[in-house]
């Protein structure tokens, strides 16, 4: 390369880089995103918890709108709790403005039993950064409850004395509970599941419970309207006893060769896995695309078409674990309302 | 970018057809300790763990214009009796070849690289140094993630077609690739393709100038339900000049590209495209005689350029490890530590996301995304001597000195300051052995501030990271290997939190004070350069001063059998 060229060259990858920096300069400077101060400032509460009714009928499509405004932006918790069940609504959120949709309540249900007509609530809201800061509305009287969202494909309602569940339990656990029960009240109906017990091995395992869909639904495996996996979703309110080391696995076992039967050693299982942390009822959903190829050998870890499928789940097993794996370890829970619902979660 | 390799050696049994692959045999005991085991009686303290693999790999070429590749890959865990746990999958499968004698083609697996700033894999962090005692784990790792030469592995298809001129300019080439991103769910899940289109123009051996551009981009019918559509093109002009003279070569890159982000039919997405551009100078300048090489670049990315392609994250640090997953009582996902990081495949990306990925700022907080690095501007510069004549020692240095270009929530910016120095003395070579001795050793600091505003701290936040490796040769072929690698942390951070079009929502305190300390020893036989066995013990040693009752070590015990052929 002779000196000419480079006399032209070099300037013009030079002019590229001056470009470049001229453009910099004519960019928007405005700091991104939130302010930080709204976020890391002092915490002070500008305006106190209302609410724009202290009447609601649910049935008729009223909702409750509460409201509150703080300096900054920080986690809160707004329960609503129905002063005669105990029975509760929690919305989260981080806004320092807290009204509109993310304070709205539609009726429906956090931890059940659901809210009925009669029943007087009492909104808190609080702050986990700043527990000595907690607000709470007037008392609002529900005068119609929310309906039962329709649709879903009931797995169990724990009700009908005539439904086939299948039980199966740790012989050297001490177990006291394993069935349909009615000791304290269901979280919709009168009856639900409820398992109960006493590590005495320092076992995981503690009992179960079999659901299969020939006793649910009447068919050989599940069937919905879809087969998209992210479309179904799985709900259940389960019961939390209050005692630690408590631990939920959801199994769907899929009948891979649609024969009409389950192999363990050969046919999946995709399971969900929820510790029970919680006292009193609460509900939890999840899509099936959530749940995760069983690590059990020989207890559903082969899947013989090598994917999740569920147009063939052909039963549900409830397993009871005791995460301590320690002696005189009591754990339980109670199981209701199984439903299987399309497109998302449900919200009763 | 059409040369398709996975490193390993192919046996050819004839000019038509000819095998290749890679085998490994793991078996990995660990055994967890320290403070964390007085309170946490849940953790098992001891896994053994394992699997065997054999990836068998067949080039076919039917014709001297065609070659066709496939790679099976048969796997088992050690814990999948009876054939339970084998999994067969195919794991590449290529054609490619030239149409017309003109026109060269890859259809299938396609790895893939532009530059840094528009298609580019960086580097992970960690990577300090060649350390023999973990390098044969960071060779598994990028080969099972498909890392090579900083490509993304992509399946789709690729053509190049190159002009050349007598008279003007020497030479012109176009390069274009059609990938999917995503499969479609056929509901609400669209379709989503990566396309690229290079031209490079050869003016003479002095100038190159090359023009990109890229767009990954969602087909909203290819869902039943879906009408939103996301598109990310990025776009850029690289100018490379330069000279050689025979005590010093000299070589200018200069690159400045635009990024343009649209929505459609999204809530709560932009209404106006985000829009960007960066601007990269490089010189370089080397000096033959001498071993030594020396850069200086200035970079300047906008707060807003976004190019997929250049800033995914091959690490994921909020990825749960292999190994010992939970610990304590609340069965709590381990946190990822160095030990994880260097053997850990599963903690690895080996997509293109059009989301800004979660990073670690302990770990690497001034470019995460490697160059393409969003809101950076600053300088970076960098030595490299290969040695003497005799090449008894390798150093290299780099330091950065990077600020934010728009402040995250307030006017103040970051500055990042990095210096990092790695080199290798080969103690045989002094010694005038013939078998090696080789000592390395890396050093790399990180220090990020800002200054404080009302009600919200300062950051400042330090990372050092130090790596040893020993490397001795006791025997032919049998090797002593010896390695440390040390992560010190210590400040504090604020922590963008981002939402699905990647703008900053909220922000979490970050605060650390954390050291991780990682020692291996044990012996390897190198049957061949690509077949080796080796035997280590690894002893991990965490510490988390905000909460030191999680202290714990694992020791580890690794049988590894690695080979390609």
């Amino acid at each position: 390369m002779d000196k000419r060229s480079i006399f032209l060259q070099t300037p013009f990858g030079l002019f590229l880089l001056m470009a470049g920096l001229l453009l910099g300069s004519c960019r928007e400077l405005t700091p991104e995103g939130p302010e930080l101060q709204d976020i890391f400032g002092e915490f002070s509460i500008l305006r106190e918890l209302t609410q724009d009714r202290t009447t609601v009928d649910f049935s008729a499509g009223e909702t409750v709108e509460f409201s509150a405004e703080l300096a900054i932006r920080t986690p809160w918790t707004l329960t609503i709790r129905s002063i005669e069940t105990g029975a509760r609504k929690i919305l989260e959120g981080n806004e320092k403005l807290i009204m509109g949709d993310v304070a709205r309540w539609n009726g429906s249900v956090t931890f059940a039993p659901l809210f009925g007509a009669g029943e007087h609530v009492i909104a808190s809201l609080q702050f986990a950064e700043f527990p000595d800061s907690t607000m709470f509305s007037d008392t609002i009287l529900i005068t119609g409850s929310r309906p039962l969202p329709e649709g879903g494909i009931l797995v169990s309602d724990f009700e009908n004395p005539d439904q086939v569940f299948e039980t199966f339990s740790e012989f050297s656990f001490e177990e006291t509970s394993n069935g349909v029960e009615a000791l304290f009240p269901a979280a919709i109906g009168d009856k639900y599941w409820y398992m109960f017990g006493r590590d005495n091995n320092r076992s995981v395992f503690v009992c179960g419970v079999r659901i299969t869909a020939t006793s649910a639904q009447g068919t050989s495996v599940f069937e919905f309207p879809t087969e998209n996996e992210d479309k179904v979703w799985f709900n259940m309110f389960v019961f939390g006893p209050g005692v630690e080391n408590t631990i939920l696995v959801i199994d769907f076992q899929e009948d891979d060769n649609l024969n009409g039967t389950y192999v363990p050693s050969q046919e999946g299982t995709y399971n969900y896995q929820i510790p029970i942390d919680w006292s009193g009822w609460r509900i939890i959903s999840f899509p099936y695309s959530a749940t995760a190829l069983s690590t059990n050998g020989g207890l559903g870890n082969v899947d013989a078409n090598g994917k999740r499928e569920v147009n063939r789940i052909l039963s549900l097993q409830f397993i009871l674990l005791s995460a301590g794996g320690q002696n005189e370890t009591f754990v339980g829970l109670g199981l209701d309302h199984a439903v299987f619902t399309i497109n998302g979660p449900f919200e009763p | 970018m059409l040369g398709l390799g996975t490193g390993a050696v192919h046996a050819q049994l004839s000019n038509k057809v000819s095998f290749g692959g890679a085998g490994r045999f793991l078996l990995d005991q660990g055994r967890i300790g320290g403070d964390l085991l007085d309170t946490d009686t849940t953790t098992a303290r001891r896994e053994l763990n394992g699997l065997a693999l054999f990836d068998f790999g067949i080039t076919i070429r039917p014709n001297e214009d065609t070659e066709i590749k496939a790679v099976t890959r048969v796997e088992n865990d050690i814990d999948g009796f009876w054939g339970a746990g084998i999994s067969f999958q195919l794991r590449e499968l290529t054609a490619r070849g030239v149409a017309g004698d003109a026109v060269r083609y890859a259809i299938g697996d396609i790895d893939a690289a532009l530059t840094p700033y528009t298609l580019w894999n960086p580097s992970s962090e960690f990577r300090l140094l060649r350390n023999p005692a973990f390098e044969v784990f960071r060779e598994v790792l990028d080969y099972e993630n498909f890392y090579a030469d900083s490509t993304w592995r992509q399946q789709g298809l690729e053509a190049e077609w190159t002009l050349l001129f007598d008279r003007g300019i020497e030479s012109m080439t176009f390069h274009g690739l059609v990938s999917k991103n995503r499969n479609t769910d056929y509901f609400t899940l669209p379709d989503r393709l990566l396309a690229f289109g290079r031209v490079q123009a050869v003016i003479n051996p002095a100038l190159t100038l090359q023009l990109q551009a890229i767009d990954l981009f969602e087909i909203a019918e290819s869902a039943q339900f879906n009408e939103e559509e996301r598109a990310h093109r990025a776009g850029s002009i690289l100018a490379s000049t330069g000279a050689s003279r025979d005590a010093m070569t000299w070589r200018l890159d200069a690159e400045v590209g635009l990024s343009s982000v649209r929505y459609a039919n999204l809530e709560d997405a932009p209404e106006e495209p985000t829009e960007d551009f960066f601007v990269d100078g490089t010189a370089r300048l080397q000096w033959p005689k001498r071993n030594l090489q020396a850069s200086f670049s200035y970079r300047d990315v906008g707060p807003d350029y976004r190019a997929p392609g250049a800033q995914s994250r091959r690490l994921d640090p909020e990825a749960s490890a292999a190994a010992f997953s939970f610990y304590t009582n609340r069965e709590s996902q381990r946190p990822v530590t160095i030990a994880d990081i260097v053997r850990d495949r599963t903690l690895y990306n080996r997509t293109i996301a059009p989301e800004l990925g979660n990073f670690n700022p302990s770990w690497e907080n001034a470019q995460p995304y490697g160059q393409a690095t969003p809101n950076r501007r600053g300088v970076h510069a960098a030595v490299n001597w290969t040695g003497d004549s005799a090449r008894r020692m390798e150093w290299r240095g780099e330091a950065s000195f990077l600020t934010e270009i728009r402040g995250e929530g307030t006017e103040a910016l970051r500055r990042f300051l990095t210096l990092e120095a790695a080199g290798v003395v080969h103690l045989g070579r002094y010694a005038g052995w013939e078998k090696a001795l080789d000592l390395h050793a890396g050093l790399r600091n990180q220090q990020t501030s800002r200054s404080g505003t009302a009600g919200v701290d300062e950051v400042s936040l330090g990372a050092l990271q130090a790596e040893v490796g020993l490397q001795w040769e006791i025997y032919p072929r049998l090797d002593i290997l010896g390695g440390m690698l040390f992560l010190q942390s210590e400040g504090n951070e604020y922590l963008a939190d981002r939402d699905a079009f990647n703008r900053i929502v909220f922000y979490d305190a970050y605060t650390a004070d954390l050291r991780e300390t990682w020692i291996s020893g044990g012996l390897r036989y190198r049957f061949s350069d690509s077949m080796v066995l080796s035997a280590q013990y690894f002893y991990l040693d965490r510490l988390n001063n905000l909460d030191p009752t999680t202290a714990y070590t694992l020791q580890q015990a690794v049988v590894l059998y690695n080979l390609f052929f």
